[in-house]
C-alpha cells in the first residue's frame, strides 16, 4: 500500500552530528514545488520544557513546512532521543549542537540561508548562536533574558513538583545540590553556565529581522527588544495569551495556538 | 550498543527508536516495547523511556520505544476506526517489524501512566505479550484525579504551615503587623487542608466500602484489570509498580480485590511500591531504582526455552 502522507508530515527521522556524540534530528521535507529559501530550525527549551513543548514544536514544524520552509527539530546531547546518558556540563555543548544541526539542515534541505526559532533556553541560545553566526531570522518566545532568575524558578519548580508527590521532602538548594535538576543529571558548570545568561549583555546579532512573543509584557523583555534595536532594524512583538506549555501538563494535549499562528504569519511574511 | 531510528506502520507514520546490543541477543530473550506514557512523546517523562532503554540493551535486551499514532511525531492514522482498535493495530506492527527483522517472537510490553494500561490492553489480545511492566497506571478518571488533587493539596500545605511558615519568623511578623493575606491563609486552612482532606477520606471511604468493582473505576479501566486472572492462566507475567503514595495505586489495591481472589499468591503476578519516587520519577536516584528494579524482573522471568 502506499504510504499517506499528511502535507506537512513528510518527515525523515535520523541521527546526525558523527559517531562521538550523535544527535536526533526530524527533518520536515517541505513540498518540492513551494520549498523555500529560507531554513528553520526548531532550537529546544532546557529538556523538562522541551518534553513538554514537544507537541507545540511539532506542530510548528507541521504548519511551517505545509508553507514550503525545510524545518528541523533535534535534541541537545544528553536530552530527548540524542545520546549521552551522563551529567550535562555546561551550555557549550549544546551550543555547538545547534551549530551541527544548522548545517545538517543546510546540508538536508539545500539552503543556505537559516532562521532559528527557540521557546525560553532555546530562544537564549538561539540569540547566541546569532550572535556568533550569520542567521537570517530570530523567532524568539517567551526568552529567559537572565539566567539568575531562570535558574530559581527551574529549581522553585523542582522542589514544588516533588513536594507535591512527596509533601516532606526537603528543600531543594541547586547551589548545594547541583547534581540533577528537573529530571536532568547536570553538574555545577551547567548550572553556572545557566546563571551567566544575561541577554542584556550581547554584543552584536546577525539576524536583521527578529519576532518576540510573550504570554504577557514583561519589562525585561521590553529593555532587550531595545537593546536589540543597535543591530536590528525590524523587531516585532506579539503578545497572545495562551496556556504556557513548557510547564503544562503534557497530558492536556495543549496546543498554543495564537502563539504558532503569529510565528507562522511571521516567517511567511518575511522569508521566501 | 546500536541505536537507529524506524518508521513504521502501514503509512510508515509511526516514529520509532530502537536499542540493540551489538552481539545478537540470545534467542530466549525477548524483545521489550515501550508505550507512551499519556501523551508524553516517546522518550517518556523525565527521559526515563530512554534510559530504561539503554539500560536494558546494556544487559543485552532489544528495546523499541515509540509514538503511537497521533503521539509524539508520529502523524495521525488516516483511516477510520477506533482509537482503541488504532493502538492494537500500531503495537501490532510494531512486533510483526520485530519478528520480522530481529526474529523475536516474544515480547515484554511496558508503559507509564496510560501506557501501563495500553500495556495491558495488548497484552490480552496478543499471545506473543509474555509479561508487562505497568508503572504508575493512573490517569483517566476525573473522580480519582481530583481526589489525588485534594488529597496531595491538603498534604503540601499541611507541610507548608507546618514545616515553613510556623516556624518562619518573618512571617508571624508579617501576620501580627497586618502585612499578611489573612484571606489567603484562611482559605489554605480551611479549605485546601481541612476540606480536602474531609473530602478526600469520604471518597476513599466510599470506594472501599461499598463500591463494586465495575463502579471503583471507569468501567473501561476496570475491565482491563479483569483481564489479569486470564493472563497469569496464560502464564504471562505481570509487574506493577506504584511510586508509594500514588493515588493510583489506591485504586489499584481496590481493583486487585476480586483478582486476587482468582489468582492467589501467584508467583506470575508482583506488585510493588517505591519508596520516595513522585509520578515521573524526577529524582536520578528514583530513576536509577526503577530501571534496577525493570532489568532484574525481566531476567527473572525471561523463558528458559524459545
Amino acid at each position: 500500500m502506499t504510504p499517506q502522507i499528511l502535507p506537512g508530515e513528510n518527515i525523515e527521522a535520523f541521527y546526525f552530528g558523527g559517531e562521538d556524540k550523535p544527535l536526533f534530528g526530524i527533518y520536515h521535507v517541505p513540498p518540492k514545488a513551494s520549498t523555500r529559501s529560507h531554513g528553520v530550525l526548531l532550537v529546544p527549551s532546557i529538556e523538562q520544557e522541551a518534553i513538554r513543548g514537544h507537541r507545540a514544536y511539532r506542530q510548528l514544524a507541521i504548519r511551517l513546512s505545509r508553507l514550503g520552509f525545510p524545518v528541523m527539530k533535534f535534541d541537545y546531547w544528553g536530552t530527548g532521543d540524542s545520546k549521552g546518558d551522563g551529567a550535562i556540563k555546561g551550555l557549550a555543548q549544546w551550543q555547538s549542537d545547534i551549530a551541527a544541526a544548522i548545517a545538517e539542515l543546510k546540508q538536508r534541505s539545500k539552503v543556505d540561508k537559516v532562521c532559528l526559532a527557540g521557546l525560553r533556553l532555546g530562544a537564549a541560545l538561539a540569540v547566541f548562536t546569532a550572535e556568533k553566526t550569520p542567521i537570517e531570522g530570530l523567532a524568539l518566545w517567551e526568552p529567559v533574558i537572565n539566567g539568575e532568575s531562570y535558574v530559581e524558578a527551574l529549581a522553585g519548580w523542582h522542589q514544588d513538583k516533588l513536594r507535591y508527590f512527596l509533601s516532606d521532602m526537603p528543600d531543594f538548594d541547586v547551589n548545594t545540590q547541583p547534581t540533577e535538576l528537573l529530571g536532568l543529571t547536570i553538574n555545577k558548570a551547567f548550572v553556572d553556565d545557566l546563571r551567566k545568561i544575561d541577554l542584556l549583555k550581547i554584543q552584536q546579532v546577525s539576524a536583521k529581522k527578529i519576532v518576540i512573543v510573550e504570554h504577557q509584557e514583561q519589562p525585561e523583555v521590553a529593555a532587550f527588544r531595545t537593546h536589540l534595536q543597535q543591530w536590528s532594524s525590524d523587531i516585532q512583538h506579539r503578545t497572545a495569551d495562551d496556556p504556557r506549555v513548557w510547564t503544562d501538563d503534557p497530558d492536556k494535549a495543549l496546543v498554543p495556538n495564537q502563539i504558532l499562528q503569529n510565528l507562522v504569519n511571521w516567517f511567511s511574511e518575511n522569508f521566501k | 550498543m546500536k541505536e537507529n531510528v524506524v518508521l513504521l506502520g502501514t503509512n510508515q507514520n509511526l516514529v520509532g527508536v530502537v536499542t540493540e546490543p551489538d552481539q545478537t541477543p540470545a534467542a530466549n530473550m525477548p524483545a521489550v516495547i515501550l508505550f507512551n506514557a499519556g501523551l508524553t512523546h516517546r522518550v517518556g517523562p523525565n527521559r526515563i523511556y530512554v534510559k530504561l532503554a539503554r539500560y536494558l540493551t546494556e544487559k543485552g535486551m532489544v528495546v523499541l520505544r515509540f509514538d503511537l499514532s497521533g503521539v509524539g511525531d508520529s502523524s495521525v492514522r488516516t483511516d477510520v476506526t477506533s482509537m482503541e482498535a488504532g493502538v492494537m493495530d500500531d503495537a501490532k506492527h510494531v512486533m510483526d517489524y520485530l519478528e520480522r527483522t530481529r526474529g523475536t517472537k516474544q515480547f515484554f510490553l511496558m508503559g507509564h501512566c496510560g501506557g501501563a494500561l495500553t500495556s495491558l490492553g495488548i497484552a490480552t489480545i496478543d499471545p506473543r505479550v509474555i509479561g508487562i511492566v505497568m508503572i504508575n497506571a493512573e490517569g483517566g478518571d476525573t473522580q480519582w484525579d481530583e481526589y489525588d488533587r485534594k488529597r496531595k493539596l491538603s498534604a503540601y500545605y499541611e507541610n507548608y504551615y507546618g514545616r515553613g511558615a510556623l516556624t518562619s519568623s518573618e512571617k508571624w511578623k508579617k501576620v501580627l503587623t497586618g502585612k499578611a493575606s489573612y484571606g489567603s491563609i484562611l482559605r489554605n486552612i480551611f479549605v485546601n487542608i481541612l476540606w480536602h482532606r474531609i473530602s478526600a477520606t469520604f471518597f476513599k471511604l466510599k470506594k472501599t466500602l461499598f463500591a463494586k468493582p465495575e463502579a471503583l473505576t471507569r468501567p473501561e479501566v476496570a475491565a482491563l484489570f479483569a483481564n489479569i486472572p486470564s493472563l497469569v492462566e496464560r502464564k504471562t507475567q505481570i509487574l506493577i509498580i506504584y511510586s508509594q503514595g500514588s493515588s493510583g495505586l489506591e485504586r489499584t489495591q481496590l481493583l486487585l480485590r476480586d483478582v486476587r481472589k482468582k489468582i492467589g499468591d501467584s508467583p506470575r503476578f508482583k506488585l510493588e511500591v517505591m519508596p520516595r519516587c513522585d509520578h515521573t520519577f524526577t529524582m536520578i536516584d528514583s530513576q536509577q531504582r526503577l530501571y534496577h528494579m525493570i532489568a532484574d524482573w525481566c531476567f527473572a522471568n525471561k523463558p528458559t526455552t524459545t
